[in-house]
């Protein structure tokens, strides 16, 4: 119990008068013409005893009754002892008095400190029970900076939280200066008696009225710091106690295994709306694909497009151009969502110059130069574009592109090489134009290297053989059908192997496929 | 006077619980202490208090059987009872409220939501 305890409770705490009547009592009985009073600090009467031949008020003595140096009452023989025996009497009496009264503050004070802790227990019952229902991140810890200030006196006190992703302070309070350390720097706990400590965050030493004695507590969690609570008093004796420590220690801890879970949250919840946001992307990305075939007059074409993740880089593209069938087979350089964007961008460049009746070369060439603007590192496409027309005349531009394959109806395989450079690296770089005429029955197989180089569970690769061989097996079939067939084999080659690369496949048959193909 | 009875076998738990509600006497209130079931019943009849936090598990007569007694007798139907008690399984606080017990603290108590409970109960400010 501190001093102040003392003076609180007092004589009436200490000794209840009952208690002190009984105490006296002997003394009484020992004393037969005095009369024995206790007198609380206030000088109000607290117990009285008087001898059986005690007749009237006299010269009393007194003395002090002290504890803990503290004086809290006085004991008062009326009158003064008159004898050596009344002054031995007496002596034994103030030697049992202090006794009793040392005796009761110690047990006072073992209580006071048993009370401290069970207020303490229910203090980190009473956060634990607020925090359970918390996912807020900057909630957690002004909630336990609230519970210590309740509990241990402070003149003022903070919070930091650690910043997850530069390491330095974030959510401070706006008149305390932040200087951004990484966490790394706060990870230590102890009491200090001076703000010269360098192992304290500046943000907990810096501010106005800068105090004399600081206590803090970091938040660990998981071996990492996550912040810190402090506590601060001014005025030299102020010191914080090794009890003080402990306890916002423990705040600080429980509030550190919420505040992680709260942070694990607030990560998942972002997750998920990035996640939902890529299948957003796939839905908008997947309605940019051709839907059904366009009519084309002697012509049969079938396509497939399946990005590796959830957005692709990959396309193709059908473009009705008067009697003729524009065919776009893209690759761009990334993956992911920049990828995806891009793809868009090229999709539509490359559809507003192509129905503008440009030829082939002018229309990849005029898509190339505004894309090329729009370009950032790293950031291409390989593309194969090809007006099919009805007398089987292909007329292409190969731009960086995998050169697509033209299966002949008696076997030969020929293959349509670069024309140009791939598209968004040079805004004026020229775009050759190829041409091939196909007859009835022939096939042109265009595809990204997702289809060639897609990889078993044993990491073996597809290969453009294996591909040739599924179509000249099946080139007497319809467009559709060979594309069936690729796709099939694909699945089935790849199995249950990791997806690294979009793929994207278009089958163009030239003529009536022969019955039962 | 408004009394208070705490009946608790333990003298260390007494004295917490003493130190606890003391504040109490500087609003009048006679704080009542008794060591087992048996005289905390005696001890209920004879003073009639507002108040008595009685522990569960005590000699001679336990706390719930001591506050089924109150709870029987007409006379004390104003004394509102409290088991204290470090038994806090569910089935024990539905024996509580069986027999008739207004509130059941588990122990170790909360001291300042304790003083409270004891002044609501009591009427006080």
């Amino acid at each position: 119990m501190s001093t102040t305890g003392v003076a609180r409770g007092g004589l009436r705490r200490l000794l209840p008068a009952r208690a002190a009547a009984e105490l006296l009592a002997p003394f009484g009985r020992l004393l037969v013409a005095a009369r024995l009073r206790l007198r609380r600090a206030d000088g109000e009467l607290h117990a009285e005893v008087a001898g059986e031949r005690w007749r009237e008020p006299a010269l009393a003595r007194t003395w002090p009754l002290a504890v803990d140096g503290i004086e809290i009452g006085l004991l008062e023989v009326d009158p003064a002892p008159q004898t050596d025996a009344e002054e031995a009497a007496v002596e034994i009496l103030r030697a049992a008095l202090a006794r009793v009264l040392a005796a009761a503050h110690a047990q006072r004070a073992m209580a006071g400190e048993t009370l401290e802790r069970y207020r303490e227990i229910h203090l980190l019952y009473r956060v634990g029970d607020a925090l359970a229902g918390t996912l807020d991140p900057v909630a957690v810890p002004r909630r336990v900076l609230a519970e210590a200030r309740g509990v241990i006196d402070g003149d003022g006190g903070g919070v930091w939280l650690a910043d997850e992703e530069a390491g330095g302070a974030a959510g401070a309070p706006a008149d305390v200066v932040v200087e951004g350390r990484s966490a790394a720097a706060a990870d230590t706990v102890g009491l200090r008696a001076r703000l010269a400590d360098p192992e304290l965050p500046a943000i907990v030493a810096a501010g106005p009225g800068a105090p004399e004695h600081v206590l803090w507590a970091p938040m660990m969690a998981r071996e990492a710091c996550l912040g810190g609570v402090w506590l601060t008093r001014a005025g030299e004796e102020a010191v914080f106690t090794a009890s003080d420590l402990k306890l916002l220690t423990a705040l600080a801890t429980q509030a550190a295994a919420f505040l992680d879970n709260a942070r694990m949250h607030q990560r998942a919840l972002a997750q998920e709306r990035l996640e939902q946001e890529l299948r957003l992307a796939y839905a908008v990305q997947a309605r940019l694909m051709p839907r059904e075939m366009p009519a084309t007059r002697n012509w049969s074409v079938a396509g497939f497009w399946r990005p590796a993740r959830e957005v692709s880089g990959d396309f193709y593209d059908l473009l009705p151009l008067g009697d003729g069938l524009g065919v776009v087979v893209a690759d761009v350089a990334d993956k992911g969502m920049p990828a995806a964007l891009f793809m868009a961008v090229t999709r539509s460049l490359l559809r507003a110059a192509a129905t503008a009746g440009r030829s082939p070369s002018q229309t990849v060439a005029d898509a190339n130069r505004l894309a090329a603007l729009d370009a950032s590192d790293g950031m291409f496409v390989t593309l194969w574009y090809g007006v099919l027309r009805p007398d089987g005349e292909v007329r292409y531009v190969n731009a960086g592109h995998n050169p697509p394959i033209v299966l002949r109806a008696d076997g030969r395989v020929e293959r349509l090489p670069r024309t140009g450079i791939l598209v968004g690296w040079d805004a004026e770089a020229p775009y050759g134009e190829g041409a091939v005429t196909l007859t009835p029955g022939d096939l042109l197989v265009a595809f990204t290297d997702g289809v060639t180089e897609a990889r078993d569970p044993d990491g073996g690769e597809f290969g453009e053989e294996r591909l040739l061989e599924i179509v000249s097996a099946r080139r007497h079939a319809d467009a559709q059908a060979v594309l069936d067939a690729v796709r099939s084999a694909l699945d089935a080659f790849v199995a249950d192997a990791p997806t690294h690369d979009d793929c994207t496949l278009v089958v163009a048959r030239f003529g009536t496929p022969p019955r039962g193909g | 006077m408004p009394k208070l009875l705490i009946a608790d076998d333990e003298p260390h738990i007494r004295t917490l619980l003493q130190q606890t509600l003391e504040a109490l006497e500087d609003d009048g209130v006679e704080l009542l202490m008794e060591h087992d079931g048996a005289a905390a019943l005696e001890r209920i009849r004879l003073e009639r208090p507002h108040v008595a936090f009685l522990d569960v598990m005590m000699p001679r007569m336990n706390g719930y059987d001591v506050c089924a007694a109150v709870r029987a007798d007409p006379a004390l139907a104003h004394v509102q009872v409290v088991l204290l008690t470090a038994k806090g399984q569910e089935a024990d606080r539905q024996r509580g409220a069986d027999v008739g017990a207004h509130l059941y603290l588990t122990k170790p108590f909360d001291p300042d939501a304790l003083l409270e409970t004891a002044e609501r109960l009591l009427g006080l400010g």
